[in-house]
């Protein structure tokens, strides 16, 4: 091979190998795109949501100063939710908590965050008051569960536990571990 | 103690399923109970309300066992596979294996009731061999026991 080919063939080489590390470099530097919650679809602020079951009745309500709606998934995430639930005599169960967030078909609703969930009042007073850091309610169901510690306090009892299981209709709660029970007389109510 | 139907039932289990209204049950597991002078221990312990308040505790465990003081401060203990407590009437049923001491005197049978109120004991043999076991202790006087014969009146 002729030897005034070299040079140039090196310089070739040269070219390409700098030319090379400079894309190399350059994909580098570029910044990393933002991944983050992605933008939701749309937002409602100050808003009053009335969720229906398949049959049209009221699942639940709900109203709060923010919600988002996911706009692949379709779930809701909810700021300092207020619900209400009709039970099946149509008494309606209050829930708050800091923050919710809803399955698409609405048939799930997740509340974390100082949670509080009152029943109706009763005829002979009092109600039943739940507290707990997180709740997991189920409105067509009208069922509730916690993996959580829950208070319980309702006319003549106070129950405490960890892990909860309940039927709003039936009024059946099943605490699963930790159980503390407090039964007071009427005598001293 | 009479008063201890008036004091709260503090209740420790491992499980609870109870129906929270006025006329609701509710069955607790691995249960320890107070109330007042009350202390039970049972495997499962059903809780019945009436009109808010407890009118039933059913025991179960191998054995239940039941103690309390009666107004006189005596403590009477009780263990059987089944103890059927009724605050209302403060009747307490006693079923299998039964066995109740109070102060020195003890009791041995099938089925048993007793009245905390008025202290009756009611037994019956029930099954096994039909029989009961009691063991009354005498009770202790006060007087010293009279001097052997040779020494009466001597020593002064």
């Amino acid at each position: 091979m002729n030897l005034r080919v070299l040079p140039v063939v090196a310089l070739v080489l040269v070219a390409v190998a700098s030319s090379w590390l400079l894309w190399r470099l350059y994909q580098r530097e570029e910044p990393a795109s933002l991944v983050g919650p992605p933008r939701s679809d749309y937002a409602l602020t100050n808003f009053d949501l009335i969720a229906l079951d398949d049959e049209g009745r009221e699942s639940f309500r709900v109203t709060g100063p923010m919600l988002s709606r996911h706009p692949f998934l379709g779930t809701l995430d909810i700021e300092q939710p207020r619900f209400r639930f009709p039970d099946a005599d149509g008494q309606p169960w209050n829930a708050q908590s800091a923050r919710a967030w809803a399955a698409a078909d609405g048939k799930e609703l997740r509340l974390v965050g100082e949670v509080a969930f009152d029943g109706p009042p009763r005829e002979g007073g009092g109600r039943i008051e739940l507290r707990t850091p997180q709740l997991t309610i189920f409105p067509d169901a009208r069922e509730v569960k916690s993996d959580a510690l829950v208070n319980i306090v309702s006319p003549g009892a106070t129950l405490r536990g960890r892990g909860l299981y309940a039927n709003l209709d039936t009024r059946r709660f099943q605490l699963l571990s930790e159980v503390r029970a407090d039964y007071a007389p009427s005598s001293r109510r | 103690r009479s008063t201890d139907r008036n004091a709260d039932m503090q209740v420790e289990a491992t499980g609870a399923d109870a129906v929270l209204n006025d006329n609701g049950e509710s069955v607790l597991t691995g249960v320890t109970i107070t109330q007042g002078t009350l202390r039970i221990e049972a495997a499962k312990a059903t809780i019945t309300r009436t009109a808010g308040d407890i009118s039933r505790i059913v025991l179960e465990g191998t054995p239940a066992q039941l103690q309390q003081e009666n107004d006189n401060g005596e403590l009477m203990k009780a263990r059987a596979r089944r103890i059927d407590h009724n605050p209302v009437t403060e009747v307490i049923v006693l079923t299998g294996a039964v066995e109740v001491d109070q102060g020195t005197n003890t009791m041995r049978g099938e089925r048993l009731t007793y009245d905390t109120k008025s202290g009756r004991l009611n037994a019956d043999g029930g099954g096994g061999d039909g029989k009961i076991r009691m063991t009354l202790q005498p009770r202790k006087t006060t007087e010293p026991a009279p001097a052997p014969a040779g020494e009466a009146g001597g020593g002064r």
